[in-house]
């Protein structure tokens, strides 16, 4: 299932796109999704300066808006949280348009959706998975991202009859929803004292001990460390961030990484 | 039998007899001229100077070769129906080798072992045209000339099976070295864990499955779309692939429109390379993907996630 419904872009100096953007794409979908608003399965919001025309395409279960508003001046020197008021803002007068042309999605709905946001100032723990143990259905493990600007961050967190009993920090990645499946898509109990997260990549196992809290990253790689897990890290120090992009070219195929270190 | 016969005054013109079916451009004009180019799928062939008039779209492909160049400078043994270069210079792409009829007729030739003291790669004897210059030399295989009274013989390049006198033995070493072709992998393949086939010789034609299919066995083109941004992020809108024998060109240019409306006229398409089959593509896309994020922190602009495998 795809996670993020809406992408906000932009084309203009000081534009409300960008990785920035990803936390309120990821919240904005989330509250979308649970309204049970999934007419769409991709909404791609780009904001536009006097150079290009205002439109609303749909294709199929796709729609792209093009949407004319004002760019702030000094949009670095603003706040994350002014920041984000002015993105919600794009998105949502956006979605009012698609809501004049399409009768299923109600206006009120999105003024909900936006207040709900506001009054919550942007924070939301958003469950991506959940794994119930097999022999005990009182136990539950989540995989939970907490959005933000700059940085996704993974929880897992154990719960017993619907109460939380430990939660902890195990990553904090790239504003996309690009690598989730890759690294966190799989969980496994084991008895009742641990939880192994694994990821189509295949790349590193995580281990929650429930006993001691203990969270173990097995890298199931020959290198030091597995390289897409590496790569997907936000703030990686520069020698990291190389090494762990020069390990992953070497994992590829010989012809695929002569077409990736190609020029252009 | 006006209108039947090529050769009866008036009769329609064959425009499609060379380069694999390639349309002549010729006589359009009300004043009997024409272009008289040869209309191939991405360029046009002007046989008076046997150059193309446009550069090659993988012409990074063959780097050492002229952009312009048509069929290696070799129409005798190529072709280029599409004005795509082929995967590699000195092999043909595949069905566009000439047929045994058309093949070049070689004297008889004798192939030996080749001697154990043979240290340098000059051969002893080059291969010959009947009654021409040498066309290539054999680098490693002896090649001795058996003298002949008759015309040459026509070497078949296609060599069909033959019936054997000792049985079954040739068909079920073919259908072993048809398994191994299958299932063997690549070093690269191996040291990722990523099954990185080498396409099966025996394989058909166009494939018949769904085209979404991982087992698409139809060559593909993975192209982008970018545009000069004003903000200081990605210029890259998209990476993607198409069918070459499914939808070919038709698939990126059908989208086109639609991000020059969204981003722009400064959109350009660019073609970034051919594969051998759809998973091939898809893998590569992937990887373009996974390196825009890991340099930019974001997917490109309008990408959708590729599927992982």
């Amino acid at each position: 299932m795809k996670f993020e419904i809406i992408r906000l872009d932009s084309v203009i100096e000081n534009g409300v796109g960008g990785p920035g953007a990803g936390a309120i794409n990821l919240i904005y979908s989330h509250l979308l999704l649970k309204s049970n608003l999934t007419f769409y399965t991709y909404i791609h919001i780009n904001q536009i300066g006097s150079d290009l025309d205002e439109l609303l395409i749909k294709e199929g279960k796709k729609v792209y808006i093009n949407i004319r508003y004002p760019s702030p001046e000094k949009w670095e020197f603003k706040s994350t949280k002014e920041r984000n008021e002015i993105r919600l803002e794009v998105v949502h007068t956006a979605m009012l348009r698609l809501a004049s042309q399409d009768e299923r999605i109600q206006a009120t709905i999105l003024e909900d959706i936006k207040h709900e946001i506001l009054k919550n100032d942007f924070s939301y723990y958003i469950v991506y998975k959940s794994f119930i143990n097999k022999k005990d259905e009182n136990l539950v493990a989540k995989i939970i991202i907490h959005p933000e600007e700059k940085k996704f961050d993974f929880y897992v967190s154990i719960e017993n009859k619907g109460t939380q009993e430990s939660k902890r920090l195990i990553y904090s990645g790239k504003t996309t929803e690009y690598y989730f499946d890759a690294l966190f898509s799989s969980g496994k109990w084991k008895n009742f004292n641990e939880f192994t997260i694994t990821g189509k990549s295949k790349e590193l196992e995580i281990r929650i001990s429930l006993e001691d809290g203990k969270v173990d990253f097995i890298n199931l790689t020959n290198y030091d460390k597995p390289p897409f897990f590496e790569m997907m890290k936000i703030d990686l120090p520069k020698e990291e961030k190389e090494a762990a992009y020069n390990n992953w070219i070497h994992s590829l195929p010989p012809a695929v990484a002569a077409f990736m270190n190609k020029p252009n | 039998m006006q209108g039947i016969s090529t050769k009866a005054a008036g009769g329609l013109e064959n425009r499609y007899k060379f380069n694999e079916g390639s349309e002549l451009e010729s006589k359009e004009f009300s004043d009997g001229t024409g272009l008289d180019l040869y209309a191939t799928e991405f360029r046009s062939y002007d046989p008076q100077i046997g150059r193309f008039h446009q550069i090659d779209p993988l012409g990074e492909a063959t780097d050492d070769w002229s952009p312009f160049a048509f069929a290696f400078n070799n129409p005798v043994i190529f072709n280029d129906a599409l004005g795509l270069t082929p995967d590699s210079v000195g092999k043909p792409a595949p069905g566009f080798i000439n047929t045994p009829a058309t093949a070049p007729v070689l004297d008889e030739v004798v192939v030996v072992s080749p001697p154990k003291n043979n240290t340098s790669n000059t051969p002893a004897v080059s291969v010959t045209l009947a009654g021409a210059a040498p066309i290539f030399p054999y680098p490693s295989w002896q090649i001795v000339p058996k003298p002949v009274s008759g015309p040459g013989k026509v070497v078949n390049f296609n060599p069909k099976p033959v019936p054997s006198p000792i049985g079954a033995l040739p068909i079920v070493l073919r259908g072993v070295g048809t398994i191994v072709g299958a299932v063997m992998p690549t070093v690269g393949g191996l040291a990722s864990g990523v099954p990185y086939h080498y396409p099966n010789p025996f394989a058909p034609g166009p494939f018949g499955g769904h085209g979404n299919s991982d087992d698409n066995t139809n060559p593909h083109i993975v192209y982008t779309f970018t545009f000069t941004p004003k903000d200081n992020r990605t210029p890259v809108i998209k990476y993607g692939i198409s069918d070459v024998y499914a939808q070919g060109m038709n698939r990126p240019n059908s989208q086109l429109a639609n991000y020059q409306a969204r981003f722009g006229a400064s959109v350009r398409l660019m073609i970034m390379g051919r594969t051998l089959n759809r998973f091939q593509a898809k893998f590569i896309e992937r990887s373009l993907v996974t390196k825009h994020v890991s340099d930019w922190g974001e997917m490109p602009r309008d990408q959708r996630s590729p599927k992982l495998f």
